[in-house]
Order: C-alpha cells, then sequence, then structure tokens
C-alpha cells in the first residue's frame, strides 16, 4: 500500500502539538490545560508511528505504547488532585489560586 | 547480559511496592514503622550493591540500561538524599498521615532517577524521568488539607507535563532523524554530520534542551519553581531540589555528553545561553526574596545555571565538573534545608529569613553549619562549592567560552548578596519578643542530617582528589569505557 | 482496481485513491444532511411553548436534566483508565512471548504482580467501595 507520506503524518502532529501548546498557555481551567497537555503527548505519539513506519523498525511504536501508559498515568494524578482540590471546595480555576503569587 | 547489575534499581523498586503494602498491614507496629524502616533498609542496600558493581560497563536488557560508573555515581546522590529526605521527614505531618505512600513514593521517585542515570536508550530515559516526576507531583501534594501543598502539586504537574511533552517531542524528533532510540546508535547515526543541515536534529535539540530545562529549573523554564518550592512540604522541597535536579542534569549528560557528541559543536550555545540565562535570573531575583524557600528556589535556579556549564562544555572535563559540583551542592542544599525544616517545627513563621533571626548565636552547631553551607553555596575558597565552580569555570574557558566563565563569575559575585544576607541575620539578628513559638517537637533526626551534611560540606573538600578521580572515571564511562 | 472507481480518479491525486471510500461517504453523508437542513428551511415554522418544552419519548421529564455525579464515580473512572492501559501491554508480550523464552515469562509474572499488587492497594484502602 503506498499510503500517506510521512510529510502529512508530520504535519498533523505539528499541528495538534501546537494546539495543545495553545491551549495549555491560554486555558486557566486545569481539566482543559490538562486536556491541552494530553493533547500535545499525543501528538509525540503520532510522530513517532509515522517515523517508525518511515524507518521501517518497530521502536517508535514500542515508544508510543510506553507514552500512552505514562499519559493516562499523568492524567489520573491530575484528576486526583483536581478532585482533591474539589473537596477542599476551592476555585477550580488557577487564575483564583492567588495564595502563591506566580 | 547480566542481570545481577540491575539490583539496586530492582531493589528500590522493590522496597517502593513493599514499604506501599506495609502501610496496609493489621499490625500497629508494622504500620507505623515498616514502611520507614523498609525504605530505609532497601536504599542503604542499593546503595551496597552501587559500590559492589562500581566497575566497567554492562549492558543489561539489550543495550537499553548501562549499568557504569556514571550511573552508579548517581544512584549514590540520589540515595543520599532519598535517607536524608526520609529522615528528615519523620514528624512531618505529611509523612505521618500516610506513611507507606509516603515512603514508597519516595522510593518510586529515586527508582527513577537511577533509571534516568543508568540510561542507554530515549524510552527507558522517558520513563525515568516520568517516574520521577509523578511520584513527586503527588509528594508536593500530599498535605491535602493544606491549600498551597494541592495548589503546589497541581502547578507542578501542568507545568512538569508539559515540560515532559516538549521533551517526548524531542525525542521523536530525534528518532525520526536517526531511525533508533539506543543512544549509542544515535551517536553512531550522527556522526559526521551538522546541525544546520539537519532540521530535525535541530528542533530536538530545542525541544530537548527546553524539556530538560523545565526539569531542572533553568532559566527560562524556572517560573515554576518559587512557588512550588514554597508550597510543598519542606523535606519534599529538599528532595526536589537535590534529587530532581542531578536526575535533570544525568539526562542532560547522557543525552549530549554521551549521545550527540559528534555534533557538539552545534548545541554547546544553545546550553550555553540557557545556563548564563539561568545564572542571572536566578541570582537577580533571589536578591530580594524574603522566605527561605523561595531564596533557596530562586538559588537553586542559579545552581541549574552552574551545573549546565559542564555540560555546555560538552567534554569530559565538564562532565567530570558538573558531577563534583553535583555532590557538592547536594550536601550543602541539605544542609541548608535541614536548618530550615527545623526552625518550621518551632516557630510558626519558620521558613521566612526573619525566622533565623539570632538562631546561630543559640545553636552554635547549626549556626556553623549553616555559615558553611551558604559560604559554599556562594563558592568561598577553599570550600567545595568552590572548587566545583572552579573545575566548571575551567571547563568553560576550555571549550572556548570564557564569556560563559565571566557570566557565571559575576553571578557567584551577586549571590554573596543574599547567602550573606542570611548568614547576617542568623549570627547578628534578633528576635523580636513578641514572635510566636511554636514549639513542636524537631524531627529526632534531623539534627544529625544538619551535622552531616556540614562534615560532608568539608569532606569533600579535603578528600578533593579520591572523589574527583571517581567523577572523572564516572564521566568518562560515559563515552562507553 | 474496478473500472468505475479508477473513472473517477481524476477527483483526488494518485497516491489517495486508497480513502475514495470516504470521501463517498462525506459526499453522502454530506448530501443527506443538507437534504434534511434545507426541508426545515424550505416547511411552514409555526413554534409554540408546547413544542418548545423538552420530552422524554412523549412525555415530560421526570429527573432534572443535569446530573450530578458521586465523586465515587471518578474514581472509580481513574482507576480503570490506569489498569486498562496498564493490561495493554500484556498485547506486545504475548507476540513475543515464545521468542524471549523464560526471561520473557519472568518479566512478564513480574509485571503481573505489580499490577496485582497494585490492585490489591486499592482494594485494602476502600477506593471500590460504592458509597
Amino acid at each position: 500500500m503506498s499510503g500517506v507520506p510521512l510529510f502529512w503524518y508530520l504535519m498533523l502532529s505539528f499541528g495538534l502539538f501546537g494546539l495543545g501548546l495553545v491551549g495549555v498557555m491560554r486555558r486557566r481551567n486545569p481539566l482543559l490545560m490538562l486536556l491541552a497537555v494530553e493533547l500535545m503527548l499525543n501528538s509525540a505519539n503520532i510522530a513517532l508511528v509515522g517515523f517508525a513506519r518511515q524507518w521501517n523498525n518497530t521502536d517508535g511504536q514500542i515508544f508510543a505504547l510506553v507514552v500512552m501508559a505514562v499519559a493516562a498515568a499523568e492524567v489520573v494524578i491530575g484528576l486526583g488532585l483536581v478532585v482533591a482540590v474539589f473537596r477542599q471546595r476551592l476555585a477550580l480555576n488557577v487564575d483564583e489560586m492567588s495564595s502563591l503569587k506566580g | 547480559m547480566n542481570l545481577a547489575a540491575t539490583t539496586p534499581i530492582l531493589i528500590v523498586g522493590a522496597g517502593a511496592t513493599i514499604s506501599l503494602s506495609m502501610g496496609l498491614l493489621p499490625w500497629r507496629f508494622a504500620q507505623r514503622h515498616g514502611p520507614t524502616i523498609v525504605a530505609l533498609v532497601g536504599l542503604l542496600a542499593a546503595a551496597v550493591m552501587s559500590l559492589v558493581f562500581w566497575g566497567d560497563r554492562i549492558e543489561a536488557f539489550d543495550g537499553s540500561l548501562h549499568i557504569d560508573r556514571f550511573s552508579m555515581l548517581l544512584n549514590l546522590i540520589f540515595i543520599t538524599a532519598a535517607i536524608a529526605v526520609i529522615l528528615l521527614s519523620i514528624r512531618e505531618p505529611g509523612a505521618v498521615d500516610r506513611r507507606g505512600e509516603y515512603a514508597s513514593l519516595i522510593l518510586f521517585s529515586t527508582a527513577g532517577m537511577m533509571l534516568v542515570g543508568a540510561a542507554g536508550d530515549l524510552i527507558v530515559l522517558f520513563v525515568g524521568i516520568e517516574l520521577l516526576s509523578v511520584a513527586l507531583y503527588v509528594l508536593a501534594a500530599l498535605e491535602v488539607w493544606r491549600e498551597r501543598s494541592l495548589e503546589s502539586g497541581l502547578k507542578y504537574l501542568i507545568v512538569g507535563a508539559v515540560g515532559s511533552s516538549i521533551l517526548l517531542y524531542g525525542f521523536a524528533l530525534l528518532y525520526g532523524a536517526t531511525g533508533t532510540t539506543r543512544l549509542g546508535e544515535i551517536a553512531e547515526a550522527l556522526s559526521g554530520s551538522t546541525l544546520t543541515g539537519e532540521p530535525l536534529v535541530f528542533g530536538a535539540v530545542v525541544l530537548i534542551v527546553a524539556g530538560l530545562g523545565f526539569k531542572a529549573s533553568a532559566a527560562p523554564f524556572h517560573m515554576w519553581t518559587p512557588d512550588v518550592y514554597e508550597g510543598a512540604p519542606t523535606p519534599i522541597t529538599a528532595f526536589m531540589s537535590t534529587a530532581t535536579k542531578a536526575a535533570a542534569l544525568a539526562a542532560f549528560l547522557r543525552v549530549f555528553t554521551g549521545g550527540l557528541v559528534e555534533i557538539e559543536a552545534d548545541w554547546d550555545l544553545i546550553i550555553g545561553v540557557v545556563a548564563a540565562a539561568a545564572i542571572i535570573v536566578g541570582n537577580i531575583a533571589a536578591l530580594v526574596q524574603d522566605n527561605m524557600k523561595r531564596l533557596l528556589a530562586y538559588s537553586s535556579v542559579a545552581q541549574a545555571g552552574y551545573l549546565l556549564i559542564g555540560v555546555a562544555a560538552g567534554s569530559i572535563q565538564g562532565a567530570e565538573a558538573t558531577l563534583y559540583y553535583l555532590l557538592a551542592y547536594l550536601v550543602m542544599t541539605l544542609a541548608a534545608f535541614a536548618i530550615v525544616i527545623i526552625r518550621e517545627r518551632e516557630v510558626i513563621d519558620g521558613d521566612t529569613v526573619g525566622a533565623l533571626a539570632g538562631y546561630a548565636r543559640r545553636r552554635p552547631v547549626h549556626g556553623a553549619v549553616l555559615t558553611l553551607a551558604m559560604l559554599s553555596l556562594a563558592g568561598f575558597p577553599p570550600l567545595s562549592g568552590f572548587l566545583g565552580k572552579f573545575l566548571l569555570f575551567g571547563s568553560a574557558v576550555e571549550a572556548d567560552m570564557i564569556w560563559l566563565a565571566v557570566i557565571g563569575a559575576i553571578g557567584s559575585i551577586i549571590s554573596l548578596g543574599y547567602y550573606l544576607r542570611v548568614l547576617g541575620v542568623a549570627w547578628f539578628g534578633d528576635r523580636p519578643q513578641s514572635a510566636a513559638e511554636q514549639g513542636l517537637e524537631s524531627p529526632r533526626l534531623a539534627g544529625l542530617v544538619t551535622v552531616a551534611s556540614g562534615l560532608a560540606i568539608v569532606a569533600l573538600a579535603v578528600a578533593a582528589s579520591p572523589v574527583l578521580d571517581a567523577c572523572r572515571s564516572a564521566a568518562e564511562s560515559l563515552l562507553g569505557a | 482496481m474496478p473500472a468505475a472507481v479508477a473513472g473517477v480518479g481524476w477527483l483526488c491525486p494518485m497516491e489517495l485513491n486508497d480513502y475514495l471510500p470516504i470521501l463517498v461517504f462525506l459526499v453522502a453523508g454530506g448530501v443527506i444532511a443538507g437534504a434534511l437542513l434545507t426541508l426545515g428551511l424550505l416547511g411552514p415554522r409555526r413554534p409554540s411553548a408546547v413544542k418548545e418544552t423538552p420530552y422524554e419519548s412523549g412525555i415530560l421529564g421526570a429527573t432534572p436534566v443535569r446530573q450530578r455525579f458521586s465523586i465515587d464515580f471518578y474514581m472509580t473512572a481513574m482507576l480503570f483508565i490506569v489498569f486498562d492501559i496498564e493490561l495493554a501491554f500484556l498485547y506486545p508480550i504475548a507476540v513475543t512471548l515464545r521468542d524471549d523464552g523464560m526471561l520473557g515469562l519472568i518479566v512478564l509474572l513480574v509485571f503481573v504482580f505489580t499490577v496485582v499488587e497494585a490492585l490489591v492497594y486499592v482494594w485494602k484502602k476502600g477506593a471500590l467501595e460504592w458509597r
């Protein structure tokens, strides 16, 4: 199968990475920031899998699999912290978290 | 392949799972003391095994782990930091509340750092960095009843995750450029190429520097550092600023001095600029801090800059200087944080500079250790901090980066402003009568850690030559010796 | 490639020919959706209060529309994510287990043991209790 050339995988991956980066910088809700980070991690996964096909070896695919598990762990810790914050009835908004000035 | 050589990592990993289950046992003694004892025994055993396997490189798991002198020296740094932190946090409320989790998370984090130190593969490096970070996110937020602790954990998580994603993208591009994730094969694939000719490698280098910069809290990726350091439980702050920094620097050395050495001429400037920025920003921002934890946070940004000079030099000599300075930095920072922890238990505003007023006069031994730590951090001869900086600046000059050495020297002079201020307050300051005492008992072994760190600062300077020999052979093992 | 499909090959570059069915699918979907939308615009519009009320199967809704989930729901969901992804690792191990021999089996057992220990921890901590 001829398939889609590597260039398009990379374009998609760059685009998603940029979206995630913009999202994490512009959004102020921790949940949405976590989502944006997830987008960045998975854009890297797309690049890894695309490169793996180009080089015809499996290193990139294994890397992508590992990254998925790591991303899951990270997002679960994030959700856990958000739930803990919620239980403390804190403001769910990074801007309102002002006891530590950035 | 020799699986036996991976025992230090395996012991720490097993210790983490065992101490987690100890907290669940029905017996009171096991619940209260089991996790701490298991953690300490495991860490000591891992340290002994690291010394046993001190020798030529052993490649385990098909070359994805490089068990060499470099990884063993770093193991000792991580283990020392972990033991000190466990001793310092014996009466810490977060640790008392969840003993099993506390000890286990510190061990998991240490295991992650050891993986970073021994990484021969980008995948292992990434997993190690994530393991150490994920455990630290939880540890920073462990005092869930304290708003600042939660906030610090959440901020650390989000910034850390962004750093990890940027780093991962850099790794992906590096894999794309070379077709392998093994550091040794990457070095082979890149021999003879230049950064400017390879847009993928250039992007990879920039992203990896940024991602690891987040982890090492080097400027301009340091914004999170003071907030997270201030909010986290103080022993965890000590752990973050010593062990995590060592792990991040280990990753820098593994990737750049070990893997990308062939194109050194192209990346030394990028790292040099980051190092210079960290030195300038960290030292200037630290001048105006009134909170000890924030002051030490900015100081650690500056120290990350000094440490990166050795990476920017891109030579064995530079790696050796970085390793020696990591050792010195470990004991100086532990001493400073131990005193902050003791003071925090005694008075309510214990983490401010003002809380130290007159403290050195009342407790001369602790005062002497604080003096040693601050003077060594500032780089006073003949202390270990001075020797480390001298070697770092020397490696920069050797690598034709005199400007970097000059910036480092200027930064050291600026840093006198805040290190000496702390000492002035501690020796000559007077605490107002109205100041509230808290009168909690300080952790029983915190005094021990303080004195031991003070002795280690002196010992590293007195016994410099055997330590430097060890650092040199560790640095040489980066290139496969 | 069937002649009928090759006949419209000029619609897209050669290497995208494999994706022609997706294009057909999109066009067909667009035509149907467009027809529904145009009919809605063309037909008579006589809105009234009764028509605007939300309903379930012809009768008025009995429960509030926005329900709040118990925090236990999130706990279970988070635990599910972690264990789900961890077990995904068994697939690549399964593919190479025969070639890896004894070492592969030991590694697999260590991995499974760790996951089980995590489960025991979660269980003992009471995170699986539904309050």
